[in-house]
């Protein structure tokens, strides 16, 4: 049996991630979630957050949005809108975008737009998170 | 003189435009694989989703959802046309512009409102000729459409869809088949139908499977569900829609780029041609034109010496 997963993070720009690798830890819509090789099979929905990936030991961060998990013995698949790696974050940008997207949450905005800059300010909010903590 | 002048002159001219066609053919060329990176890329993303999907239903999950059931008298309908922003690119606009008025013409037999929306200036330009006024413009997407940008407007019809709004959604783009073949038509995006996937794998599922390399009709596995497959569903058949219209403007995007890059071609070789009739002519014209003088001269001498 192997001992290793295969970790897929696709959005509709580009496979982002794609590699075999030995942990995956993941924001669900219920908290986090280690996977481990030879998981039950399983799908989940996925917030914006922070995932954590254990490869050979070291572990990768990356920032993700919304998204959706299937998981399949030993393949783990993420589809999601957005996937950064910590590193290639540019926290000067992403803190503009967060204040921007703060801002027009004081102005008066319908329904739709609300949940369109709301989804944009958690985007921002992960990434600057992922950012602070892991990148020295 | 004066003809073998005049000749020279268009031949200049005709070689100054033969360089701007053969340009915008290799910057045709270069946009065009840059597209098809893209619409590669979003591929990834598409089968993915598609194998959810059937994952999903052969779990045992009754894959249903008001997305994907028509309405028993569709009231509202939306037309959504994709043309290029730029001309000069053959009859791919002509052609988008064909088909979706076409379907125009067709939807007041079945419902009661219509709203026409069209992205691309040379959509815009054409509706207005003939005294259409489009509902709403973009213009914003150029050769490499974001995501972003089209799920906003996803999102804004999946919101009519849902107040009631709207019943009907048609799409006219090209769509892309392969390098060599690009057809305009009309689909209808909304409500979804069946998803891909979903029950008797049709044909461009059962392409998908074999694709991803899945053997097609294996044992039914056992998902855990968290929260609940429902909500999962909740969220994958939006998800499709979007990735479906974005799907539409990628393909758009690239038979643009084909479209402009063939166009381009056939207008350098025309110009080729013209270039080498015009030189044939010329110098045929000064020819005659020396031969001439010649004559002049020796019939002067001839004069002088008798």
């Amino acid at each position: 049996m192997s001992n290793t997963l295969r970790l897929e993070i696709v959005t509709p720009d580009a496979v982002a991630y794609s590699a075999d690798v030995e942990m995956v830890t993941l924001p669900g819509v219920a908290g986090q979630l280690g996977i481990l090789p030879r998981h039950v099979p399983m799908m989940t929905q996925m917030v914006p957050g922070e995932v954590i990936v254990r490869k050979d030991g070291q572990d990768q961060f990356l920032a993700v949005g919304e998204g959706l998990v299937e998981i399949r013995g030993d393949r783990v698949e993420i589809l999601t809108d957005m996937a950064l790696e910590a590193d290639k974050i540019d926290e000067a940008q992403v803190e503009e975008a967060r204040q921007r997207a703060a801002a027009r949450l004081q102005e008066k905005l319908s329904s739709e737009e609300v949940a369109s800059v709301n989804a944009a300010l958690a985007r921002s909010l992960a990434q600057l998170r992922v950012r602070r903590r892991r990148s020295k | 003189m004066a003809k073998a002048r005049a000749l020279d002159k268009r031949r200049k001219s005709i070689k100054n435009i033969r360089k701007i066609t053969r340009t915008m053919e290799l910057i045709a060329t270069a946009r065009f694989k840059k597209a098809m990176d893209r619409a590669t890329a979003a591929t990834a993303y598409t089968r993915r989703i598609t194998q959810l999907v059937s994952d999903l239903a052969q779990a045992g999950t009754q894959v249903s959802h008001p997305l994907l059931e028509g309405r028993d008298n569709p009231r509202h309908a939306t037309l959504l046309m994709l043309t290029a922003n730029r001309g000069l690119c053959g009859g791919y606009n002509a052609s988008v512009i064909r088909a979706a008025l076409a379907r125009w013409k067709q939807l007041p037999e079945e419902t009661e409102h219509q709203r026409f929306e069209v992205s691309g200036k040379r959509g815009i330009s054409a509706l207005r000729f003939r005294g259409l006024m489009p509902d709403q413009k973009f213009t914003q997407f150029e050769d490499e459409p974001k995501f972003d940008d089209v799920a906003r407007i996803a999102d804004r019809y999946l919101e009519e869809y849902a107040a009631g709004r709207l019943d009907r959604l048609d799409v006219a783009y090209t769509q892309f088949v392969s390098s060599s073949k690009q057809i305009a038509v009309v689909e209808t995006l909304l409500p979804l139908g069946t998803l891909e996937g979903a029950s008797q794998p049709d044909g461009k599922a059962a392409a998908g499977k074999a694709a991803a390399g899945k053997p097609a009709g294996g044992p039914a596995r056992m998902y855990e569900f968290l929260p609940s497959a429902a909500s999962i569903l909740e969220e994958v058949v939006p998800t499709s829609f979007r990735v479906k219209l974005f799907k539409c403007f990628l393909d758009a995007a690239v038979s643009e780029q084909i479209a402009r890059m063939v166009a381009m071609k056939s207008a350098t070789e025309n110009a080729d041609e013209m270039i080498r009739n015009l030189s044939r002519t010329y110098n045929r014209a000064r020819q005659s034109q020396i031969t001439n003088e010649i004559m002049e001269i020796i019939g002067g001498v001839e004069a002088l010496k008798s």
